[in-house]
């Protein structure tokens, strides 16, 4: 444990560093969130239309999902999905593409400790900064989204705390095909585009076709981000919490076990000379 | 110029077969990345009938414009995305000390392997659905590529604003200031009439994505009478003309070896 928070106390000053640009990156995504507002409110506003409620928008739906469940879903959605950034998603990566990798290979801590307190380094900071815009977002625009109940905080704490680990096992399974690739950004772009897509980042997997809905289950990704969020706010879920909990247990054990075998492989054929 | 642009190109495509997993591991992600683009709109359709008017396919045919600008410009000028790391390590004082426009160096610079495929996604959409709207005639297909080289030049232009911001601010050359752009940009791909007033200005006119999909997409299908071809040209080439200013006033704020 005291190495886990060493390391992770280095790469929280390892962020900090470039202050203007730190802030800068923080605050960035913050526009993307406008943007989703305005797309969504506009989706919505052409469904009050069509539907014929215009005289009282707020009836409009989308695949069942109401404005407020929507613009509810919108922020707590960003929150979870910034909560690691492209730079500290591809450290890793990197750091096998250039060979400086060895230094990890060496030092005193498992290899999967020092990748995960890396990680939470980067969570730390940026998830003080969403649960802020959160916290903000919900007091100041309350009226016009769903409010989560205090009993469904409670479920989505674990649930949550899952999600991330899994999300980072994710990254470190995948950082780690870099071994083979000798190139970290075609499998950075397919883990986040295969993330930003089932996980529900882009679009709720509430709104998929069944067929789709149901292919997108049987992935690790909507357990990162969708189920978390559908738990906080009452959404549909794919099955009971004790269900949903059991399934990101699964998800984890399967890609620790994932991470044992590529870097057993990696390190059997590990030849220390730059990518 | 163009001869040492192309066999720079050249070898750059031989250097990364050297390395074939990674080759088709970036061919792939470029593929995949626009495949899941394409889903969203679908799922969006599956929801909803229309866009403000606007079908699917229609949709379909601004992101094949959008796919094809994206895609040139990864091959073409990839260098663009490379230029915070130059600054950042210093390597940017070779870019300054050879005896050639240090632009034409930096879009010379490498090459993204994924604009191969994404750029092949867009050219194997586009006559699909041009048909499919009712374009696919000698008109529409002289204006379509008329629309993509402009949209390429606009794209490029709007890559290299975002990534000259490097010169101002330090960042350990990993700003996201160029991504979150880009990202902007990527609301333009559903028609701008939806969007309030001043989200129109911004992609209309900051980050004139607009120009790339939505506008040409709109003179195709007839909105826009053809004489509006000369406005995304217009557009582009001023772009392109800040972006060079820009770019040439924040080399004059670059410090030697590094920031």
């Amino acid at each position: 444990m005291k190495i886990f928070l060493k390391l992770t106390s280095l790469s929280v000053q390892g962020q900090l560093y470039y202050r203007t640009s730190f802030l800068i990156n923080l605050l960035t995504p913050v526009i993307l969130l406008c943007g989703q507002y305005l797309l969504w409110d506009a989706l919505y506003a052409q469904q009050s239309y069509a539907q014929q409620s215009y005289v009282q928008q707020g009836a409009a739906d989308i695949g069942g999902m109401s404005r407020a469940d929507m613009f509810a879903y919108i922020l707590v959605a960003f929150a979870v999905s910034n909560l690691v950034g492209w730079s500290g998603e591809n450290t890793l990566a990197k750091e096998i593409k250039s060979g400086r990798i060895v230094a990890r290979c060496t030092r005193p801590a498992a290899f999967l400790i020092q990748t995960l307190s890396e990680l939470t380094g980067t969570v730390l900071i940026q998830g003080v900064v969403n649960l802020a815009i959160v916290v903000v977002g919900f007091g100041c625009f309350g009226r016009y989204m769903k409010l989560p109940s205090l009993q469904a905080a409670f479920l989505f704490l674990p649930c949550m705390f899952l999600a991330v680990l899994l999300r980072m096992m994710v990254i470190d399974v995948f950082s780690l095909f870099c071994f083979f690739t000798t190139g970290y950004l075609g499998i950075a772009w397919t883990r986040t585009a295969l993330f930003e897509f089932f996980s529900g980042a882009m679009i709720p997997v509430a709104l998929f076709p069944d067929y789709l809905k149901t292919i997108t289950y049987f992935t690790p990704f909507p357990y990162m981000l969708q189920v978390p969020i559908a738990v906080l706010l009452g959404q549909e879920l794919p099955g009971s919490p004790a269900f949903i909990l059991v399934m990101q247990f699964i998800w984890l054990i399967l890609f620790w076990m994932l991470h044992c075998a590529v870097y057993g492989l990696a390190r059997r054929n590990m030849t220390i000379a730059g990518g | 110029m163009l001869k040492i642009f192309l066999k720079l190109k050249e070898q750059y495509i031989k250097t990364e077969m050297e390395y074939p997993a990674n080759f088709w591991m970036m061919l792939l992600a470029g593929v995949l990345t626009r495949i899941l683009g394409m889903a969203a709109p679908f799922i969006i359709y599956s929801n909803l009938s229309d866009i403000a008017g606007w079908k699917r396919d229609e949709i379909y045919l601004i992101l094949s414009f959008l796919f094809i600008a994206e895609g040139l410009c990864s091959v073409l000028f990839q260098g663009i995305w490379e230029m915070p790391g130059m600054v950042f390590d210093g390597k940017f004082d070779c870019i300054l000390s050879r005896p050639v426009s240090p632009l034409f160096q930096v879009l010379s610079y490498g090459m993204g392997l994924q604009g191969i495929s994404v750029f092949l996604t867009g050219a194997v959409c586009l006559p699909v659905f041009l048909k499919r709207v009712g374009a696919l005639h000698a008109a529409g297909v002289i204006l379509s590529l008329f629309f993509v080289l402009c949209g390429t030049l606009l794209c490029m232009s709007v890559y290299l604003l975002g990534n000259s911001v490097v010169f101002w601010f330090d960042a350990g050359g990993r700003t996201t200031i160029p991504y979150t752009i880009t990202n902007i940009g990527q609301y333009a791909k559903y028609p701008v009439e939806i969007y309030p007033r001043a989200m129109q200005i911004v992609l209309l006119f900051l980050v004139p994505y607009a120009f790339i999909g939505v506008i040409p997409a709109e003179i195709l299908r007839g909105t826009f009478s053809r004489t509006w071809c000369l406005v995304p040209a217009g557009v582009s080439v001023c772009f392109f003309l800040l972006a060079r200013a820009v770019f040439y006033r924040g080399i004059r704020r670059y410090e030697s070896v590094g920031m």
